[in-house]
């Protein structure tokens, strides 16, 4: 038995009550979505449970080009489903395929995912890097950018993720994911996400996210600074490769040293950018 | 703590009691579901799947609790009027048990790849199997086996 200490599971029916049990639990009460990460937690600490399963919250719609997706989505029912494909040249499903085995995605949530704040996380960094937007319900909906369940001051006790929408992108816009693991089913060793939008003049918007440096997901604003302006010809990416590794902080853990992370941030860059780049000449062209 | 939950297992509606912290997979084991596998306990080998609801997962990574009313198929369930299920009579044609502690899974996995997908490529089947580890093959056999039994399904639809 995995959960050893839980003593109260509630599966409510609407959001309301579901904020009404979470308030009333405590300090042990967590609110689970599938369950994977909190099982694989074993926590002690976990005394009360508050399952999401009960509510409406898997829904997946196309909103006029921007996507929105309920959070108890299960990251196979989102990879599979034609308005991911279709969203940016299908950068949702090719990140959602590196994620884990299909055994897990069949119960794993989009929600879960985000709220879970895991380093590994590749939803996280691709989420940012595409400017997802969410609604957290704390009694009223409260809509905002999911970079605010990033925030060092983030808190999300007694509210609930409902929803995530992924806006629509304006026109010469193209993203990409990149993913480094020891086997096909272990999580990151390294990850990136790269987003860029390009009108005649050249790069206008360039957001570049890295993640499991060991640490959570991040911007890499000097990468970006460095797309800005550029022509985002292979000069343009390597100096901003060049500037991903300079910034971003690597630590060492089982998976890696902060070496070879650092050497895979290069690495994850170049790639990330070029496959954005291609798929941008795919478009423009 | 206790709490008894209403479980469909492979088409029988049962009620079964459940600490609140245990596992669909212990749960399933302690009621005579012995082909889902102990492995790893961490939902990294797959030897746990089950279908839930008609997809595959790790029973491991279920609480048994947040299963209560849905349906669970196992590969006890396979068997119809003394007979195999294809997936299971290609694994004994094919040669593709060896200690057969992985079979069980696999074959979880197998048919609900065959639900999604009726004519997967060798890479779909490969991608499919990714979550089930198994140490005697080097899994060509298991592919060779889902083909199979997917030339075998189009081919009764056909008729």
């Amino acid at each position: 038995m995995q959960l050893t200490h839980l003593h109260s599971y509630a599966r409510p029916t609407d959001l309301e009550s579901a904020v009404e049990l979470i308030r009333e639990g405590g300090r042990g009460t967590r609110v689970m979505a599938a369950g994977t990460d909190l099982i694989l937690s074993g926590s002690d600490e976990i005394t009360g449970l508050v399952d999401l399963g009960g509510l409406a919250l898997s829904y997946i719609e196309d909103r006029g080009g921007a996507v929105a997706i309920g959070a108890m989505t299960t990251l196979t029912e989102l990879l599979e489903h034609p308005a991911a494909a279709a969203y940016l040249d299908g950068v949702v499903p090719e990140m959602l395929r590196r994620v884990g085995s299909p055994l897990l995605r069949n119960v794993a949530t989009v929600g879960g995912n985000l709220v879970r704040r895991q380093p590994w996380s590749d939803v996280i960094p691709l989420f940012r890097a595409l400017g997802a937007s969410m609604t957290l319900f704390d009694g009223e909906d409260r809509s905002g950018p999911i970079d605010d369940l990033y925030a060092e001051a983030a808190h999300l006790t007694g509210t609930i993720l409902t929803e995530v929408v992924l806006p629509r992108q304006p026109a010469g816009t193209a993203a990409a994911f990149w993913k480094f693991t020891r086997s096909a089913v272990d999580i990151a060793t390294l990850n990136c996400a790269a987003l860029i939008q390009a009108q005649e003049s050249g790069c206008v918007r360039a957001r570049v996210f890295v993640g499991a440096t060991p640490r959570l997901a991040a911007a890499v604003p000097s990468a970006e600074a460095a797309l800005v302006g550029t022509d985002l010809s292979a000069s343009a990416i390597a100096a901003a490769a060049r500037a991903a590794a300079d910034e971003v902080s690597t630590g060492d853990d089982l998976r890696a040293t902060a070496a070879y992370r650092t050497r895979l941030v290069s690495v994850g860059v170049t790639r990330c950018l070029e496959k954005a780049q291609e798929r941008l000449e795919g478009v423009t062209s | 703590m206790k709490q008894t939950i209403a479980l469909t297992i492979n088409g029988t509606r049962r009620s079964i009691e459940t600490e609140l912290g245990e596992t669909l997979l212990e749960v399933l084991r302690r009621n005579g579901m012995k082909s889902v596998k102990l492995g790893c306990d961490t939902g990294d080998c797959g030897a746990c799947a089950v279908l839930l609801d008609g997809s595959a997962v790790n029973a491991c990574m279920v609480l048994a609790v947040a299963a209560d009313g849905k349906d669970v198929d196992t590969v006890e369930g396979l068997e119809h009027d003394g007979r195999l299920h294809p997936m299971q009579q290609a694994m004994i044609d094919v040669g593709a048990v060896q200690c057969g502690f992985c079979t069980p899974g696999i074959l979880m996995s197998g048919i609900d790849l065959l639900s999604r997908n009726p004519d997967p490529t060798e890479d779909e089947v490969r991608e499919a199997l990714a979550g089930n580890l198994c140490r005697c093959t080097g899994y060509v056999k298991q592919v060779d086996v889902i083909l199979a039994t997917a030339r075998l399904q189009a081919g009764e639809t056909d008729a």
